[in-house]
């Protein structure tokens, strides 16, 4: 028997080892990726299909982030703006899959496709196309934006070429061709030989939607797929140390951060007293948390929006340290003092705070809010700690209607759009409805609409900076905790290019090592 | 009988028009708007007239009876709509993952059947200790949560001796595992079934009438008692099949089976409405064909019963 | 000796497995209400104090069952957890026959068309599944142990109320019980000192068998990180937590999972011991 397993193990070495011997490049190089879930959708009125993550190398968008978030070519190679329009040049020699050439017209066409589905947020005048040359167009914003190109580096708005039916058969410009998609098991994207940029390295990239945060983990450890897209923090405290699992980080771009209501009323008006909200900033044991919680990959943030991004720079925010005592000193002075359970009061009401955890879900933020619930007990604050895995109980019953104190988010700005996080959470005028808790009032509104309608990127950074400084600072609307790599798990073996941008992670160009 | 199942059917009626009312209800007025959540999801920041455009696609923007109607008379076409989610039909969601749900309902099925019939005889025809020591084997299983089992034979198969995978392709060895979980506990409240129907029986006369004829135990169990428990066991069997259909939720998401109790813990996570509503009607059908035939069941058992029905 | 025993059900006081299972069941009970009375006598460490140092580690002195991913201490979670798991649990089944034993007892006495529309009535909710009936509720009154209580409990207590009225209807057929309608009794009455009594012991019966199911349902609900909300302990929210560090500290797993089971089991043991004690039918033997 013991013969007979070693004979095995034998010829499966060699028939592994002739391919890699003879010659490298032609061995079929293929990725399995295990992402949490089945995005897409077949409607013909939306683009998530093949626009999103896994899929995203079919079809390519007009630009793409830089480095520091900024928009740079790729479809399109330059662009002006003044006085609400666009003129912009197309990169040439780039064919669609189907053969079609990307040029003016098909440009055109590509983009009036995104005025069918109903969540039009480019906000194109479908009526302004010009077709100023082969190679060259123009079109206005409908609000007269500046910002039309940035929002245009995320991935729901690649360009698509002429198909009869998008969801079967995607035609774009992307290195990858969709081979087969299994609904709810894995889809598969081939390289596609006539792609107008550099080869990628992976020949066949297989993504699997495994949705439990353990099975992902324990798939990996098993050696049933190459690397796990969506990484928890939960599952960073349990990665075996043994080398079996590489981890792959981007530089910190995800916030966590408490959210507190400003807007609330009773009882949810204690966190309204600007030095209860400085109270609990100093209560937290930032370094604590990163250590832990992040195997130390994590940075005490002074913001929610990382200093290089947007060249914001980091000494627009001083940040809070740990410092207990000034916490209690501050309390004291609220006249918030500590009775005799240990929990503060204050005429006869106690400093009991509602802490929900949702977003975007549990398993993405356990076990900080634990954590945070000791932090705050030892200062005498009482948490009622509330974890909800369910979005839509999250939005509707504790969000909408203001019922907490805290909302704790773990997110980020993943639009190179600077003003679309600041927006859309702390402005009173906000379209995600329960945000309009979190708005410190009229003076960030302002700043936050004048950036939107700003013309120059310089007077939208300018402004977008005050604007973070008095949310996270001067009106602490939301308390920064840490600021948090993306991150990638692998196999040993495997190098891959990481984003902040995490639609933007390029597994078709990881490494191999030799 | 044929008038008997007709008369069932038609009186079912009224209690899945109720049925189906509140399970839309239930959907509809739980909080979380889809739209929202989707958009957010995709980082869009939609203008007011996108969102009541949206709505309006989705028919959110009508009033409950309305909508419920409307809902109705494409439902029972078995036309649920298509999912907001991926934009399949409902009933093509379904599809997909049905049968991963089927072969697993089925195979645990097949496993808990035989668990129980073996714990069951056993327990019966065995001396009083073994006998009690089995039931006490029995009442243990039953006790054991379904999700615990199911960690600690990934601990002990996949984990520590490797020979399951946990993230298969729904092969036939990757069921292994999942059925054996689910057939455990169902085997073991099946066999409790079992054993009370034969002592029940055992306690009659005419198997007493049987033993003073000299009739030997096996003769009497398949000859006297087996033909009078197969009625109350094929309608343990029936309800028993009908839970797993309805996706066995946490086991499932355990072993990462991708059928329906997956689809029905993403619908809800996503708010995808119309395949809430699908599923609940799949429920209700399902509770009603498993109590129809568990009624059927009884009367074939009885021939009293049976005559009346034939007079009547 | 049995042929005596078995002949006077009173004196039966030889030890059948049925009994074994009753005491056993009731050792196990007794059990864990002291392990849940266990603070007042030993110094446990707080159930929610974390110890980062000690994190995942297993069974030691300092901690005997050992640590949870945040250091806390596994025994004194476990223990804190007693009355809140068990707690929930027969609050749960109290909810569930407020609601079925009226339910059941005027359907099975009113008979007809009452008894028809109430039945109707819950087979409605019965057939739904739990899971999802505990969802909805949750998404009314958001997340709270209280709410999934309720949850378990209005789909729980339909299936229940058929139980109590068939008991009532098999009671009603009683001769004396018709003598008493007979002699001028109000329904009242009859209820309370004919029917009640009657089926009081399948009831305890029953109670305890359902006790059990509930109380699993219950585990799977915080299980699935629904219910109460950390950091309170809870048996089926400490497996939740326990579920990704189970390659590494399979000792989070092993407590709460085995004291699911023994409270479930008592409950089953107790369950099963008292239905054979009023069973008295005896099986025929060959």
């Amino acid at each position: 028997m013991f013969k007979l397993r070693l004979a095995a193990h034998f010829v499966a070495a060699t028939l592994t080892a002739v391919p890699l011997s003879f010659s490298t490049v032609q061995a079929e190089t293929s990725l399995i990726v295990a992402v949490k879930r089945d995005r897409y959708s077949v409607a013909e009125d939306k683009f998530s299909f093949t626009t999103r993550r896994p899929a995203a190398q079919i079809v390519e968008t007009a630009v793409k982030p830089d480095a520091n978030f900024l928009p740079s070519p790729l479809l399109f190679e330059k662009w002006d703006y003044a006085d609400g329009s666009y003129t912009v040049t197309l990169r040439q020699d780039v064919s669609f899959s189907d053969g079609t050439i990307f040029n003016a017209d098909s440009a055109i066409d590509a983009l009036k496709l995104y005025d069918q589905g109903k969540s039009d947020f480019l906000q194109i005048d479908q009526d302004s196309f010009e077709k100023l040359g082969d190679y060259q167009i123009r079109f206005r914003s409908e609000k007269g934006s500046a910002l039309v190109i940035e929002n245009m580096t995320h991935r729901g708005t690649s360009l698509f070429g002429p198909s009869e039916d998008r969801a079967a058969n995607p035609v774009g410009t992307g290195p990858y061709l969709l081979d087969s998609y299994e609904p709810k098991q894995q889809i598969t994207v081939v390289r596609n030989e006539q792609y107008w940029g550099e080869t990628p390295s992976v020949d066949r990239l297989t993504f699997r939607f495994i949705g439990d945060d353990n099975a992902r983990l324990l798939a990996l450890q098993n050696g049933e797929i190459d690397v796990i897209g969506e990484v928890t923090p939960q599952m960073m405290l349990s990665i075996p140390q043994d080398g079996s699992v590489v981890l792959h980080e981007s530089r910190p771009i995800r916030y966590v951060a408490l959210l507190a209501n400003l807007n609330g009323s009773a009882p949810f008006d204690i966190i309204q007293d600007y030095k209860v909200r400085e109270a609990l900033a100093w209560a937290i044991d930032r370094d604590t948390l990163a250590e832990v919680l992040f195997a130390g990959r994590g940075v005490p943030a002074k913001g929610i929006l990382p200093g290089w991004m947007f060249n914001l720079g980091e000494d627009h925010t001083d940040g809070f340290g740990y410092d207990p005592q000034k916490t209690g000193a501050l309390l004291d002075t609220a006249g918030w003092t500590v009775g005799d359970d240990g929990v503060r009061e204050k005429d006869g009401r106690k400093l009991k705070l509602r802490l929900v955890a949702a977003y975007p879900n549990v398993s993405t933020v356990k076990p900080m809010p634990e954590m945070l619930e000791q932090m705050f007990a030892s200062v005498g604050i009482d948490i009622d700690l509330v974890e909800v895995d369910d979005s839509g109980v999250y939005g509707s019953t504790y969000l909408d209607t203001g019922e907490a104190d805290l909302y704790m988010e773990f997110a980020s700005n993943n639009n190179t759009d600077p003003t679309y996080l600041l927006y859309n959470l702390f402005t009173s005028t906000t379209a995600w409805g329960g945000y309009k808790f979190t708005a410190p009032g009229p003076h960030v509104d302002e700043m936050l609409k004048s950036a939107r309608s700003a013309q120059s990127r310089e007077e939208v950074i300018d402004l977008v900076r005050q604007a973070h400084r008095a949310i996270v600072q001067d009106d602490l609307a939301a308390i920064p905790i840490l600021m948090v790599p993306n991150f990638t798990l692998s196999r040993p073996g495997i190098e891959i290019p990481m984003s902040e941008y995490a639609d933007w992670i390029d597994y078709g160009r990881v490494k191999f090592a030799k | 009988m044929v008038r008997f199942v007709l008369l069932r059917l038609l009186a079912a009626v009224p209690t899945l028009l109720g049925m189906s009312f509140v399970a839309f209800a239930i959907v509809a007025l739980a909080p979380g708007d889809p739209v929202m959540m989707e958009l957010r999801a995709m980082g869009i920041v939609p203008e007011p007239e996108d969102i009541a455009a949206l709505r309006a696609q989705f028919g959110l923007d009508k009033p409950l009876l309305p909508r419920y109607f409307d809902w109705l008379s494409r439902a029972v076409r078995f036309d649920f709509g298509t999912s907001v989610a991926t934009g399949r039909s409902v009933m093509s969601e379904i599809a997909i993952h049905l049968p991963a749900t089927l072969a697993l309902a089925v195979s645990s099925l097949a496993g808990a059947v035989i668990i129980s019939i073996a714990l069951g005889t056993f327990a019966v025809a065995s001396d009083r200790f073994t006998g009690a020591g089995l039931r006490g084997l029995t009442i243990l299983l039953v006790s054991i949560p379904s999700f615990w089992l199911a960690l600690l034979l990934i601990y002990v198969f996949v984990l520590n001796l490797g020979w399951a995978r946990l993230v298969g392709d729904g092969s036939a060895s990757d069921l292994v595992l999942p059925a054996l979980t689910l057939s455990l506990g169902a085997g073991a409240s099946l066999g409790r079934v079992v054993f009370e129907r034969v002592r029940a029986e055992k306690s009659e006369d005419y198997v007493r009438l049987a033993i003073a004829k000299g009739l030997g135990p096996l003769s009497i169990m398949l000859g006297h008692i087996a033909p009078r428990i197969i009625g109350p066991l094929t309608t343990a069997w029936a309800n028993t099949f009908g839970a797993l259909l309805g996706g066995a939720v946490i086991v499932e998401s355990i072993f990462g089976w991708p059928g329906l109790g997956q689809l029905i813990l993403q619908a809800i996570a996503q708010r995808d409405f119309p395949v809430i509503q699908a599923y609940l009607v799949f429920m209700g059908l399902i509770f009603f064909t498993t109590s129809l035939i568990a009624d059927a069941v009884v009367i074939l058992a009885d021939p009293q019963l049976r005559r009346r029905l034939g007079h009547e | 000796m049995s042929e005596h025993a078995l002949r006077i059900p009173a004196l039966r006081l030889g030890l059948n497995g049925g009994r074994i299972g009753l005491i056993l069941g009731l050792v196990l009970m007794a059990a864990f209400l002291a392990l849940g009375l266990l603070p007042l006598v030993f110094d446990l460490p707080s159930p929610k104090q974390i110890d980062l140092l000690s994190r995942l580690s297993g069974p030691s002195s300092v901690h005997p069952l050992g640590a949870d991913h945040l250091g806390r201490d596994v025994l004194s979670r476990l223990v804190a957890a007693v009355p809140v798991s068990l707690g929930a649990a027969l609050v749960t089944m109290t909810v569930i026959l407020a609601i079925s034993l009226p339910w059941g007892i005027v359907a099975g006495l009113a008979g007809g068309r009452v008894d028809m529309v109430m039945m109707r009535l819950a087979d409605i909710i019965m057939a739904f599944p739990t899971l999802v009936l505990a969802l909805a509720v949750i998404g009314f009154m958001g997340a709270s142990l209280e709410a999934s209580i309720i949850g378990v409990a209005a789909a729980w207590w339909p299936s229940n109320a058929r139980m109590v009225r068939a008991l009532v209807l098999s009671a009603s057929q009683r001769d004396f019980v018709h003598a008493a309608h007979l002699g001028g009794a109000t329904r009242i009455r009859v209820v309370i000192r004919h029917i009640l009594p009657q089926i009081l012991p399948p009831l305890a019966v029953i109670i305890s068998l359902e006790t059990a199911s509930v109380l699993l349902a219950l585990s799977a609900l915080s299980f699935l990180g629904i219910g109460v909300q950390p950091p309170t302990p809870e048996w089926g929210a400490m497996l939740n937590e326990a579920r990704p560090f189970f390659a590494q500290a399979p000792h989070m797993l092993l407590a709460p999972g085995l004291a699911v089971t023994l409270a479930v089991l008592a409950f089953n043991l107790v369950g099963e011991g008292l239905r054979e004690l009023l069973d008295k039918r005896q099986p025929f033997l060959w």
